[in-house]
């Protein structure tokens, strides 16, 4: 019997090993999409569900009633402003798309993963629907959140700009347009490094994107800066940049493809 | 053929849960759900299969996973090992204590297992773990342990009242 286990766990340890290469070489693809799709219907269904609201106190009946219908009202009034809210950003995003003749794909985050660098998002959408590694992502009426790191059939995944290691050539929307790189530090705030030091920037000014990466387009809010790291004897100035949008909160994006 | 049924569609829920569930809670660095139902799966069914449950949880974990695909298969798998070397030879009773120590020797052996492969393949090209996941451990160690011995009692509880086979444990090891 102890023979049996011992040939079973190496035989399972020699299988978990032979997948490596057979995902790499895409034999796996099959069941990893069978997978997902058959797993997406339960992971949209438990992906937004929030804690129930909690009774403070025993109540009388009646009074019992009216706090249940007044929480069931206020749930239902936060799933239509929610609604209302998103589909407003979806109009100024189609507006915005088609100001500029791009096209996007919309998601849908069905999860997260954390790895050492940050967070990442997992869409409902991917390479079956154009998306291609190294796209900008969009969320609300356009801001840049982050770029697909990763695109196989039916799924994708997303790198946050916030997380460390991420970087994206950025510009301040001031007169002189100053240039700087946008990295993400500590998967919670970004910083806008390398601006000449000559450079007028001011807290409270908007960050976008610059027009050097072909796959991102230029003029893509990023965030506004917070603070300035100013030092007269270095060639450069830094400034924390604060995203203007909440990547917890986020639930549908916009992926823009060619 | 119920139980393995059963523990397949568990395993299933228990990473969409992850996956889905816990980061909207602010759990995912806190509990890790698969971890702590395989933890239980081993105590209950016969190694054997219990080997491959490993996989198929590491497998899923994988697909879902930002970090290179195999990572978690493989460090779950060889968890399964460590697993059954110290049901087999340390925490023999399979009481909730022992069940709860394991969780706390599993996620330590997580931890360790991230951090071997960072320090094995540095050509990934990304860090899987860093210090800050590190200083979360004593959180996940405390998370987890609560979750185990929390499902622990849940199984017990159901399986008794309810009396489905498939929640007893299995009596060939």
């Amino acid at each position: 019997m102890d023979r049996m286990r011992r040939r079973t766990g190496i035989l399972v340890l020699i299988v978990a090993v032979l997948l490596v290469p057979l995902h790499r070489f895409g034999v796996l693809q099959p069941v990893e999409q069978g997978i997902v799709l058959s797993v997406r219907p339960l992971q949209r269904l438990l992906y937004g569900i929030l804690p129930a609201p909690r009774t403070q106190q025993a109540t009388p009946e009646r009074l019992a009633e009216l706090e249940r219908a007044v929480a069931n009202l206020t749930v239902e009034n936060a799933r239509l402003t929610a609604l209302h809210s998103a589909a407003k950003d979806r109009d100024a995003l189609t507006a915005l798309l088609a100001e500029r003749g791009m096209r996007g794909v919309t998601a849908t985050v069905i999860g997260r993963s954390t790895t050492g660098s940050g967070q990442l998002f997992i869409l409902d959408r991917g390479a079956d629907q154009g998306i291609r590694a190294g796209q900008p992502v969009v969320a609300g009426t356009g801001i840049l959140v982050g770029i697909v790191e990763r695109a196989e059939a039916g799924r994708s995944t997303i790198g946050l700009l916030t997380n460390a290691g991420r970087q994206v050539a950025a510009e301040v929307q001031n007169a002189s347009r100053s240039p700087g790189i946008l990295a993400g530090q500590h998967s919670l705030t970004m910083v806008l490094k390398f601006i000449p030091q000559q450079e007028p920037i001011a807290v409270g000014q908007t960050v976008v994107t610059a027009a050097v990466d072909e796959r991102i387009p230029a003029n893509l809010v990023i965030g506004e800066i917070s603070t300035i790291d100013f030092a007269t004897d270095d060639l450069f100035q830094e400034a924390a940049v604060r995203p203007l949008l909440d990547p917890q909160r986020v639930r549908t994006v916009t992926v823009l493809t060619p | 053929m119920m139980r393995h049924i059963a523990a397949i569609l568990v395993i299933i829920l228990s990473v969409v849960v992850q996956t889905s569930v816990l980061p909207m809670a602010g759990l995912a660095a806190t509990v890790q759900f698969p971890l702590v139902v395989l933890v239980l799966l081993g105590g209950r069914e016969n190694t054997q299969s219990f080997f491959w449950y490993a996989l198929l949880a590491g497998f899923l974990l994988d697909v879902y996973a930002g970090i290179p695909f195999g990572v978690v298969t493989v460090s779950t798998v060889l968890l399964a090992h460590v697993h059954h070397l110290l049901f087999a030879r340390f925490f023999t009773n399979r009481s909730i204590y022992a069940t709860c120590l394991l969780m706390a020797s599993m996620t330590i052996g997580m931890t360790l297992l991230l951090l071997a492969s960072q320090w094995l393949l540095p050509l990934l090209g990304q860090p899987l773990i860093n210090a800050v996941d590190v200083m979360r451990l004593p959180w996940m160690l405390l998370g987890n342990t609560v979750a185990v011995f929390v499902l622990a009692m849940l199984v017990h509880l159901v399986g008794r009242s309810v009396g489905a086979s498939f929640l007893r444990p299995s009596t060939s090891r």
